[in-house]
């Protein structure tokens, strides 16, 4: 199972490791970690495009959460565009690569910010109702980038994630 | 931004969304990179808060609730909290009564 998958995997067990009334730090490691595991899916399907594989790790610590967020933003606000525009799409492969996608950059956007609450924000106080929700986000972008994976708009995304090439 | 613009939407959508929704509060403020956004704070229904339905509802209520009270047209960033009846009547935050 890939790191990613071991992730999500591992969140799911820390919101749910006490039956009755779970600890604030399993549920505040929960949300983190669901987000590490959406964090790291995207910087791994990224360096898998590097041809040397041993420069793979390298490659991934060029990854920055806040311009991670920055690319999600506007591929959000590209795909709510294109789905939202008049006359509609046609329905087809573009049009539900577009659905994914911003599924996607959207709960890229969201875990972020809920995993800046859970790892510094000790007077939030997190539910497993919550934490939980926050899990299912995760595994339907999973399941989306599974579907999309392949498609040239996901492969832009991807390389978007490393920042503009502008600087700005 | 119109506070007032996002209060009508949301009052509109919790309507809608009764029962599974129980109520609806949010605060306005900026993110942890600084930008505007606004914070929605979800009181479930507790049959509505059961994982096996939460990942439809919650879907639902947020689809709702963004499309009433439009917060990407104002510019805004928008954020989901949810809990169960149960778990409020447990912390009692104010915030969310």
């Amino acid at each position: 199972m890939a790191f990613a998958d071991d992730l999500l995997e591992q969140a799911k067990h820390l919101a749910f490791r006490e039956r009755k009334r779970p600890r604030q730090a399993s549920l505040r490691r929960a949300v983190s970690t669901a987000y590490y595991a959406l964090f790291h899916l995207l910087i791994s399907e990224s360096t898998l495009n590097w041809k040397r594989p041993d420069q793979r790790a390298v490659l991934a610590r060029l990854f920055e959460h806040g311009r991670m967020k920055s690319a999600s933003d506007k591929q959000r606000a590209e795909c709510s565009r294109f789905i939202d525009s008049i006359p509609p799409p046609d329905p087809g492969v573009r049009l539900d690569c577009m659905r994914h996608l911003h599924l996607i950059a959207d709960t890229f956007v969201k875990t972020q910010q809920r995993r800046h609450i859970a790892d510094y924000d000790n007077a939030t106080q997190w539910t497993r109702t919550d934490a939980f929700r926050l899990i299912t986000n995760v595994e339907s972008a999973f399941a989306s980038w599974q579907v999309i994976r392949d498609e040239p708009a996901a492969q832009a995304y991807l390389l978007s994630l490393l920042g503009n090439p502008k600087g700005i | 931004m119109d506070e007032a613009q996002i209060e009508a939407g949301v009052q509109r959508a919790a309507e809608a969304l009764a029962p599974d929704v129980v109520r609806i509060r949010f605060s306005l403020g900026e993110d942890w990179t600084g930008d505007p956004s606004v914070f929605f704070r979800v009181v479930l229904s507790n049959e509505a808060s059961r994982f096996e339905h939460l990942g439809k509802i919650a879907d639902g209520i947020e689809a709702k609730i963004t499309k009433e009270g439009k917060p990407e047209e104002m510019g805004l960033n928008y954020y989901f909290s949810f809990r169960s009846e149960a778990e409020q009547a447990d912390l009692r935050e104010a915030a969310w009564a």
